[in-house]
């Protein structure tokens, strides 16, 4: 049993102001948690406070259900991965690993099977006698994972740990991570700003802004009921398309117009949307969740497309916006030009309706009863 | 075309060598050449001796002294210097207020910015037995009034002071500078490693400061094995010799007396001494690099 649960916390690091406003979370045994923000969000900050780096301001954190606001670092029983790594450089690859065994007094033979089983586990056992800067980037990295795991912690703290590495191996690591998570089957908590690896990791998404908590929830949730226009447009690449239209109400059926084109919704979002009032709204569509064809009741022209492979993007000016629209290259019959006029449909089931005024999501989610 | 560049480019290259061949290399080949002479300004013939002046050197026990001396004030200088420099750089660098980390780098850096002569003497001035502000403060107290520079138990520990104090604030920026760039995320994985204040200043600390402290030595090997204002302006080598560095025996017998070929051959020596340090140093900073 490792839970660990913030209550309240708030931080401050001149007593002026807050980096962190009332950050409340309950994290079971074993779950992988990941905070996600842009840049400058705290999700550093909370990370710290979690492994007793920076003092908690105000607020209480539990580990294990016990009060650790007060605890030393080292006898929180965590264990961190810093995105710079913070390997110690004048160390070989054993002695990293080995360091915090060493001052805890650890028997030499004991160190020396647990280094040993570690770096198995991440095939460093080659490397152990290099020193960090004989390494490559994504062995390097795998040496700090090595450092944390000899430490066989309850929690697994890890700030934007690939974000050092290129794409590709940013990737394969990534899927590494997930193996690592089954084998050593600990409670983690993942920094990154990065949505994909927050959606491929995460059991859990907690996502940030200014100190704030915006959404929890699954990937999935997150993806398909973003509480409001922040994590709406910070979850999922391309970023959501944002409209104005107006929220109505025909014949008692909430109707979205854009542009003078009416949409029915369907009837989930009618039940969702019950006793909300007409009103201005800004519309979010995936580009993903636009369909092109002749027989769309939207028209725009295509700015400039973009070819990656399996899908293309296409810039697309309408509706006195810019969007973006993803068509799968498998349904594209040919290549778009520049100037192109095309037309294309939303399909009401996969419309987000905001509040102008506010950015909260209209819809009222009655958890359970929407298949996701 | 590539004849006419390179020829341009030796023609641009030339005045430049032409002052360090001026400048360096001939001071220097004549030094060499005067030492093996027994030229003396006011002698018209100069005639070749041979290895005559080295030997008789090597055999003089006040040069061996101010070998001696030079050593022993190069080894206590250097170590305080070092110490306590790395000491101040890691409690201000501990500051939690960047203001006050300000105020004292400047305050600490100040005796540095002297030229030696000024620091040397107002040092002579408030050490001074009539006038001076120290013995003023001692005389009160019932302690004895000294003549600092005069004592033969003092003169040459105040030498060390004085540099110390004066040159101890080099070291200071230097560590100071590069404990600013020691990564704070080793600090923080130590932390979390379980490594209290010392374990973190033994194991990420030093190993991270070892090519600045290095450096520090080496060139404050260097400069102290050269000193000659300080010793010349306050002691002038005395009392009896204790203070006689190389370079203030260099002047007494070689300057002083005119016997230009005996002081070339001292030259010689101390270079070659500092050569022999600095080579012991530069080989492990160069060692260092490459790790
Ligand atoms: N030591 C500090 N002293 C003062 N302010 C700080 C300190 N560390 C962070 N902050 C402030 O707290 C806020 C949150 O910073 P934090 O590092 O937690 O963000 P982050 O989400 O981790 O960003 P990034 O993705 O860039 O790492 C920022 O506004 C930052 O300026
Ligand atoms: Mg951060």
């Amino acid at each position: 049993m490792s839970s660990v649960i913030l209550k309240n916390i708030r931080k401050s690091y001149d007593n002026e102001s807050f980096a962190i406003h009332d950050f409340s979370i309950t994290i079971a045994d074993r779950e992988f948690i990941v905070l996600v923000g842009p840049s400058g969000c705290g999700k550093s900050t909370v990370l710290n406070m979690i492994a007793g780096l920076e003092d908690i301001t105000d607020g209480e954190l539990f580990i294990d259900g016990e009060l650790m606001n007060d605890v030393e670092p080292q006898s929180r029983n965590i264990a961190m991965v810093f995105q710079s790594y913070a390997l110690y450089p004048h160390m070989s690859v054993f002695g990293n690993m080995a360091f915090a065994l060493k001052l805890q007094h650890t028997p030499k033979a004991e160190i020396d099977s647990r280094v040993r089983e570690a770096a198995e586990i991440l095939g460093l056992t080659k490397y152990l006698d290099r020193k960090p800067k004989e390494l490559s980037g994504g062995q390097r990295q795998r040496v700090a994972i090595g450092r944390a795991i000899v430490r066989k912690p309850k929690v697994f703290l890890m700030d934007e740990p690939l974000s050092n590495l290129d794409a590709k191996l940013r990737t394969q690591m990534r899927s590494e991570i997930l193996k690592l998570r089954r084998r050593i089957n600990t409670t983690f908590i993942y920094v990154t700003h990065d949505q994909t690896e927050a959606m491929t990791l995460g059991d859990r998404i907690v996502v940030m802004k200014d100190g704030r908590i915006q959404q929890t929830g699954t990937p999935q949730e997150v993806y398909s009921r973003p509480t409001n226009i922040f994590t709406a447009g910070f979850i999922g690449t391309p970023q959501m398309n944002f409209l104005d239209a107006e929220l109505e109400i025909r014949d008692g059926i909430y109707c979205l117009n854009a542009g003078g084109v009416i949409t029915v919704l369907p009837q989930d979002k009618q039940n969702n949307l019950r006793s909300v009032n007409p009103q201005p709204v800004t519309a979010g569509v995936r580009p993903e969740h636009i369909t092109l064809g002749d027989g769309g009741k939207f028209s725009g022209t295509v700015d400039i497309s973009e070819h990656l492979g399996s899908t293309i993007h296409l810039h697309v000016s309408t509706l006195g916006t810019d969007m973006i629209i993803a068509v799968q290259t498998m349904n594209a019959q040919k290549g778009f030009a520049s100037g192109e006029k095309i037309s294309y449909s939303l399909d009401g089931r996969f419309i987000h309706i905001f509040s102008k005024e506010t950015g909260k999501n209209l819809e009222r989610y009655d958890y359970g009863t929407f298949g996701l | 075309m590539m004849k006419a560049d390179k020829r341009f480019a030796v023609f641009m290259v030339l005045p430049a060598l032409a002052v360090m061949l001026i400048m360096t290399v001939y001071p220097m080949a004549s030094t060499i050449y005067y030492s093996f002479t027994d030229f003396r300004l006011l002698r018209r013939n100069i005639s070749f001796t041979g290895l005559k002046n080295y030997a008789s050197l090597l055999s003089n026990e006040y040069f061996l002294a101010s070998v001696w001396n030079t050593v022993k004030f190069s080894l206590l200088a250097v170590t305080f210097e070092v110490v306590l420099g790395f000491l101040t750089a890691l409690y201000v660098n501990s500051l939690k207020s960047l203001r006050l980390q300000k105020v004292l780098r400047t305050v600490i850096l100040l005796p540095y910015l002297l030229p030696t002569v000024t620091a040397a003497l107002s040092w002579r001035m408030m050490l001074s037995p009539n006038y001076g502000i120290v013995n003023q403060f001692l005389a009160p107290m019932g302690l004895p009034v000294h003549n600092w520079f005069r004592d033969i138990h003092t003169a040459f520990a105040m030498l060390v002071v004085i540099d110390v104090w004066q040159n101890m604030p080099f070291v200071f920026l230097m560590v100071y500078a590069a404990l600013q760039s020691i990564p704070q995320e080793q600090y923080k994985a130590a932390r979390i490693d379980g490594a209290g204040t010392i374990a973190q200043v033994w194991y990420i600390t030093l190993p991270n400061l070892r090519t600045a402290l290095m450096l520090c030595t080496l060139l404050r090997t260097i400069d102290t094995f050269r000193i000659f204002d300080k010793v010349n302006l306050l002691t002038g080598g005395g009392p009896a010799g204790s203070t006689t560095t190389i370079t203030q025996y260099i002047y007494n017998s070689g300057i002083k007396s005119l016997k230009f070929g005996m002081g070339s051959a001292c030259a010689i020596i101390m270079t070659g001494l500092v050569l022999v340090l600095s080579a012991l140093y530069v080989r492990d900073i160069m060692n260092q690099r490459s790790i």
